[in-house]
């Protein structure tokens, strides 16, 4: 299926997007990372998240047995999102 | 019902609640992670950043359609041309030269997520790693 390639690219970048977006929100604006919270955040990196929409364009009503397994794609994917967090912060190796 | 990816975003979302209570997010948003680990997370997400370009240059070489095929390679070159130059602009605010991202190592990988929970334990040479588990219950740090 051309769609489970896309799952996950979704899941990634909605993840990104996301977490960038709250983080902007708390950001001082004298914060070291403040210039690089902006930019995440920013509008020309919600072109990515277009990816949603063309997966319910590509997608069309799957059936509740590829929902489900796309479901799987995108919750493992969205681990991912977090294991990257945790491996620069404790070392931990990358989760495979 | 909701669209295919509002659904997938909402079964994200405990997910993403996680990513947000995490240390170095949190950091980053209070302004007060050390520069150390933000450093490591810079160098990681630029060596990513590099397979992430390969990623889409290689659905490129598969797009079914000239649109697809034009999307994913605007992908790459956005990602490799603005992305990756950003990540090198900033790094250098943190003392990281262009030298030091290009001989930079990617963390070592885990070996795979067994499939069984009664797999068994990894050999003791293994890199530190996260919680063993089966991908069906999910391994995620504690």
């Amino acid at each position: 299926m051309p769609w489970e390639g896309l799952t996950a690219l979704y899941a990634a970048e909605r993840a990104y997007l996301d977490t960038w977006t709250a983080v902007a929100e708390r950001s001082p604006a004298d914060s070291a990372y403040h210039a690089w919270v902006q930019n995440w955040s920013g509008q020309p990196f919600r072109a990515f998240t277009a990816l949603g929409r063309d997966l319910d364009e590509l997608a069309g009503a799957p059936s509740p047995a590829q929902a489900q397994r796309l479901g799987v794609l995108f919750t493992r994917a969205a681990r991912f999102e977090l294991a990257f967090w945790e491996m620069c912060w404790s070392g931990l190796a990358w989760l495979a | 019902m909701a669209g295919l990816s509002q659904r997938l975003f909402a079964l994200g979302r405990p997910n993403l609640e996680r990513q947000l209570a995490h240390p170095t997010v949190r950091g980053i948003a209070a302004g007060d992670l050390d520069h150390t680990r933000f450093r490591a997370w810079l160098v990681q997400d630029y060596l990513f950043l590099l397979d992430y370009v390969r990623l889409f240059a290689l659905a490129a070489a598969r797009a079914p359609d000239p649109d697809t095929l034009g999307r994913l390679v605007d992908l790459a070159h956005a990602t490799f041309h603005q992305e990756l130059s950003l990540h090198r602009a900033y790094a250098a605010e943190f003392g990281l030269a262009e030298a030091d991202l290009d001989r930079a190592e990617k963390s070592p990988t885990c070996p795979p997520t067994p499939t069984s929970c009664s797999a068994p334990p990894p050999p003791p040479s293994s890199p530190r790693c996260w919680p063993r588990c089966c991908r069906a219950c999910g391994a995620t740090p504690s």
